[in-house]
């Protein structure tokens, strides 16, 4: 299966949305890539410490105020970890 | 900028944050009250003339300090970002229903943290009452609670809350005639200006690094198994405990505790608001000062809530006594729930799919 992509659109919303929003998409993607889309820095580390606890390989990028986080899911590695 | 090791940053911080209170405490400030946001603000609305509670009156510099700490390290670590809309009227109310539930059991959930940290083990109820509010609160997040997006704003909405928060400084200062004072009672103890304002600033400064949030860190608990805010609760409770004992203020019990109460079930039923109230705004009474001073419009809202609350809370006398609860505050609490898990149940928004 190609890897798919999602996109979280996590601006201005309160804690802990954007990174119950950024749990859902890892959850409802099989293999790709979820980009995180926060406007806060204290989002933005909730995003990442979500990330972090699942073991996922992630980056961040910071642009006017805004940060994208991509957060990429491997199948068979999360597989290997359930 | 990201800290090395953010867990330990949080918990140092809450250390020195649980210390620093009970130095507060053997400096002047009421007991096991060196640093209470409800209770600050409380005597903040007294001292504004909003209700007439003679020993509760003062303008409390440390709420001050809280909001510019947090408007200095949103500067200095360029997080400052004025935005606001996100349903601030309803903020408001619930600001308004957290006080009232925070002044049934006589403290926010800092209190409660250093009531504890004081040996009152009224503070563990009061802390059980959190956590449960927040349990109830992470459920309606669970089923897509949220007031709406924030949007960004002109640059002047966020500096709205901390200039009127400067005001208050000047009045403080100045002390002029309207601006109720207490003579006596808990509103007559303080440390001096300076040494509160300060300690708000360190406060504030350290809050704002480290998102601490005494609702948040259940909600966290319950929703994502994060213990990262928990960790600021645990060092608030062990740097205060710690100083309270060394400073000969330690002592373990229910009754006769400073500003307390051992009315169990409102005590635990009136945080349990707070605990709901502070979830379902995103944030505990002090992170609602934190965000105002990042720019946070609505988070202003909630504060002008809280203040209002206190308001309602001594002229409508919801509010508890050392004495115990009010027959008023008992239903009040039931009201507060009971509003609060309304506007958990009436604002949901539709998740929309994930899928880009």
């Amino acid at each position: 299966m190609e890897p798919e992509e999602i996109t979280v659109d996590a601006r201005g919303l309160s804690c802990p949305m954007p990174q119950m929003r950024a749990v859902e998409a890892i959850k409802a993607l099989k293999r790709g890539v979820i980009y995180v889309l926060t406007d806060e820095q204290a989002a933005c580390e909730s995003v990442v410490r979500a990330a972090q606890t699942l073991e996922l390989a992630f980056s961040v990028e910071e642009e006017g105020g805004e940060q994208i986080v991509k957060i990429t899911k491997d199948e068979e590695l999360w597989l290997l970890r359930e | 900028m990201r800290i090395a090791s953010p867990k330990m940053f949080i918990l140092l911080s809450g250390l020195l944050i649980g210390a620093l209170s009970a130095l507060a405490v053997h400096g002047g400030n009421p007991g096991n009250m060196g640093l209470c946001v409800a209770c600050f603000l409380r005597d903040t609305s007294g001292a504004l003339g909003l209700h007439r509670a003679s020993p509760l009156q003062y303008i409390r510099p440390e709420v001050i300090g809280f909001v510019w700490g947090a408007l200095l390290a949103g500067f200095l670590f360029k997080e400052f970002r004025s935005r606001g809309g996100s349903a601030p009227l309803v903020r408001f109310v619930l600001g308004m229903l957290v006080m009232a539930g925070a002044l049934v059991f006589l403290g926010c959930p800092i209190r409660a943290t250093l009531r504890l940290a004081g040996g009152d083990l009224n503070g563990l109820t009061g802390l059980a009452g959190t956590a449960a509010g927040a349990l109830i609160g992470a459920l309606f997040i669970k089923r897509g609670f949220n007031l709406g997006r924030a949007a960004k704003m002109p640059a002047a909405a966020g500096w709205v809350t901390p200039l009127l928060i400067a005001g208050l400084l000047a009045l403080v200062l100045v002390r002029p005639a309207y601006i109720f004072f207490s003579e006596k009672g808990p509103g007559a103890m303080h440390l001096p200006v300076l040494l509160s304002l300060g300690l708000g600033l360190i406060v504030g400064f350290l809050a704002q690094r480290t998102r601490m949030c005494f609702t948040g860190a259940w909600r966290d608990l319950f929703l994502s198994k994060d213990s990262c805010l928990a960790l600021a609760v645990l060092g608030v409770l062990a740097g205060a405990f710690v100083l309270n004992l060394s400073l000969g203020q330690f002592r373990i019990g229910f009754a006769g505790q400073p500003l307390s109460h051992s009315d169990h079930l409102w005590n635990f039923l009136g945080m349990a608001v707070v605990g709901l109230g502070g979830v379902l705004l995103g944030g505990c009474p002090l992170r609602q000062l934190i965000r105002s001073g990042e720019g946070d419009a609505d988070a202003g809202a909630t504060i002008l809530g809280l203040l209002v609350g206190a308001a309602i809370a001594h002229n409508f006398a919801l509010a508890s006594s050392p004495a115990g609860t009010t027959p008023n505050g008992r239903i009040a609490v039931i009201i507060s729930l009971a509003l609060a898990s309304l506007i958990g149940l009436a604002f949901r928004e539709k998740v929309e799919p994930a899928r880009a």
